[in-house]
């Protein structure tokens, strides 16, 4: 018995061997052999690297999920133009926890990367995390939501636009009438200016109601549990439409409503994803989509970090615009994610 | 071998004859930590510097805490699920009572917090005699509701300057997080290995009916465990805010699993009775030098979590095996 229980020891030293060799070598044979010879060499100075050069050699971001398609295009993006200008990217998932995040960034930091982009999971909690990468002169871009604590630049879609042009939609299609569902999301700052945008859109037409507010959390999952509530508690008829603050979160409320046989309303979203534009294809119900493009984030997001290395300024808060995409406006959009 | 007295002089006795097997039981994990770091250091010229050293295990302070906490339930045969949910709790008490006081009495209030916690899953656990694991499933989603309520869901911003100390300090070079993280464990190692309670801890954990004919009082042990979890969770969760500059409701989901599998990687059986605590101190170590060796070498994203859940499986089938081991 001794015997096999030092053989899985030895198992799991193998594997992990391995998989690192796996993982980590392609990129490995270009950088390692030169500095591994003295290990203890770099721990007498630190901070000695990087300093005067003005090339992108690495760039990592965090996003705050990869659980989301929408995320997924920030990372498959940023590959995409590292291809293109021969740097290296490395993307990492905070599954929304904080600290996780935190952690992140602070081995972005460790590893000396030339730029950080975050997509913080708490602006303002955030700000920790954010001050030691400025403090440590490794530029740091927000992308899709502000982040407190210095960040050089803020790169995100007009959020505020992206919630008008669903609430406008809303009110044509309502005839200026009716009551609204809204399915909220956690408390980030993109969430509050989507609302804050729908809800300007609407201010001016006192007979459209919003008639229940409730946080789907963003994802497919709870915001079908969450409209599912919501359906049993308002009877058919006395629905309207339904405000969804991003894809999933319309999706899963969607699907819930399809689940019920309820079809005595339609649905607004943010997000323009492939699943989303689906539907609008199909089914008349999922009315409208305020697209984002991720894909413009990241390249206007190196772009500014090769303005910042060349000494030149760049503006604190950079917005993207949205399009509206609906079934009159389908068949000129592409969806990025 | 379960509920033998003498199980308590396995220690002194290996480390009389230092042999192969005495070394695998008592050292294998930090073998392994020291051959991963070897590995880490050799592939990535950042990973042995002063500060990324410093800069590991400040993030691993708060799982190696946990994990101290967490090695006192599973030592007793039990588990406790809730110690997520008390990190985001203390941390959010510990962020609200700053508001109206000093730093410290703050923090120790939210510790308080955390400690109340504990006290109540271990009343619960020891009187009624339910599964452990039930009890704190119910508690951790109590208190991650408590949390909620008492911010409304949104985090509580830290504006205290001592507070903050707390998590991004530094006493000398060492940032404070990891002096109280090895503080801890000076604390708990000495109750665990020089007192009576800890003797009745490994006694419990054997059999605990065996325990209670030999005179133990069960109840007001379990009790304690729980308590020392809770004080534990406490600590991290106040830490944990000083480190994000916020009381976050939402913090700390599945940190429970990374604390077991901590304890569970530095040779604790998940049956109870067996193991130390400064092998959770390794287990959390080796997490931590995983995470950050598999970022600092670039690994993609999602193969990190394929490699950290091939670890956790990997502890769980050595746990069985010397378990096993202990019968043959």
């Amino acid at each position: 018995m001794r015997k096999s229980k030092f053989y899985a020891m030895a198992l799991v030293l193998a594997l992990l061997t391995s998989m690192l060799a796996a993982c980590g070598g392609n990129k490995e044979a270009s950088e390692s052999p030169s500095q591994s010879a003295s290990p203890s060499a770099a721990s007498a100075s630190p901070s000695s690297a990087g300093g005067g050069e003005k090339k992108l050699k690495t760039v990592a971001m965090t996003v705050m999920t990869l659980d989301n398609p929408y995320f997924v295009a920030y990372k498959e993006s940023l590959e995409e133009v590292a291809k293109k200008e021969g740097f290296e990217a490395i993307t990492e998932g905070a599954e929304f926890d904080l600290a996780k995040q935190q952690a992140q960034i602070e081995t972005f930091i460790q590893k000396k990367v030339d730029l950080i982009l975050v997509n913080a999971v708490d602006s303002k909690g955030i700000a920790g995390a954010v001050k030691e990468a400025a403090d440590a002169g490794i530029p740091i871009i927000a992308v899709d939501v502000d982040a407190d604590g210095g960040v050089t630049s803020t790169i995100m879609s007009d959020n505020k636009q992206a919630g008008k042009l669903a609430g406008e939609y809303l009110v044509k299609r309502l005839n200026g009438k009716g009551n609204v569902v809204l399915v909220n999301g956690n408390p980030i700052t993109s969430v509050f200016d989507r609302v804050e945008g729908f809800k300007e859109a609407i201010k001016d037409h006192p007979d459209i109601k919003i008639i229940e507010d409730q946080n789907g959390k963003l994802n497919r999952d709870d915001s079908y549990k969450v409209f599912e509530n919501i359906l049993a508690s308002h009877k058919e008829g006395t629905i309207d439409a339904v405000f969804g603050v991003n894809d999933p979160t319309t999706i899963g409320a969607y699907l819930a409503a399809k689940a019920a046989n309820r079809s005595d309303f339609f649905f607004v979203s943010v997000d323009g994803s492939k699943d989303a534009v689906e539907f609008i294809k199909k089914d008349d119900m999922f009315g409208e989509t305020s697209a984002q493009h991720p894909k413009a984030q990241v390249v206007k997001a190196i772009e500014l970090a090769k303005d910042l290395l060349a000494g030149k300024q760049v503006e604190r808060t950079v917005l993207i615009p949205v399009d509206s995409v609906s079934k009159e406006t389908l068949s000129s959009f592409t969806p990025e994610f | 071998m379960n509920g033998n007295p003498a199980m308590t002089e396995t220690g002194r006795e290996g480390a009389a004859r230092l042999n192969w097997r005495g070394i695998m039981d008592k050292m294998g994990i930090v073998i392994v930590v020291l051959i991963i770091s070897a590995l880490f250091a050799v592939m990535d010229e950042n990973f042995l510097t002063w500060s990324n050293m410093m800069n590991m295990l400040r993030q691993t302070a708060i799982n190696a805490i946990l994990a101290a906490g967490m090695t006192f339930v599973i030592l007793t045969g039990g588990i406790d699920l809730s110690v997520g949910a008390i990190v985001a709790l203390a941390g959010v008490s510990g962020v609200y009572f700053s508001q109206w006081m000093p730093a410290l009495p703050a923090m120790l209030l939210g510790t308080l917090v955390g400690a109340a916690a504990g006290y109540v899953n271990g009343v619960l656990t020891a009187k009624t005699k339910l599964p452990a694991i039930i009890v704190t499933l119910g508690s951790m989603t109590y208190l991650r509701g408590i949390a909620y309520v008492v911010t409304g869901g949104y985090p509580l911003i830290l504006n205290d300057g001592s507070f903050i100390k707390m998590g991004q300090g530094y006493l000398g070079p060492v940032p404070i997080p990891i002096v109280i993280m090895l503080l801890v464990y000076a604390v708990f190692f000495v109750i665990l290995k020089y007192t009576v309670f800890g003797r009745n801890v490994y006694m419990i954990g054997g059999n605990s009916e065996a325990a209670f004919l030999t005179g133990i009082r069960v109840v007001p042990r379990m009790t304690w465990v729980y308590t020392i979890s809770g004080i534990c969770s406490g600590i991290a969760g106040v830490i944990l805010s000083a480190r994000l500059l916020s009381g976050q409701p939402n913090v700390g989901s599945g940190y429970e699993l990374d604390a077991i599998a901590a304890v569970v990687l530095g040779g604790t059986s998940l049956a109870g009775g067996m193991g130390t605590i400064v092998g959770s101190l390794f287990g959390a170590l080796f997490m931590g030098t995983l995470s950050n060796g598999l970022t600092l070498l670039s690994v993609p994203y999602y193969w990190q979590l394929i490699i950290k859940g091939i670890v956790i499986v990997l502890a769980i089938y050595i746990d069985r095996l010397r378990q096993r081991g202990a019968r043959g």
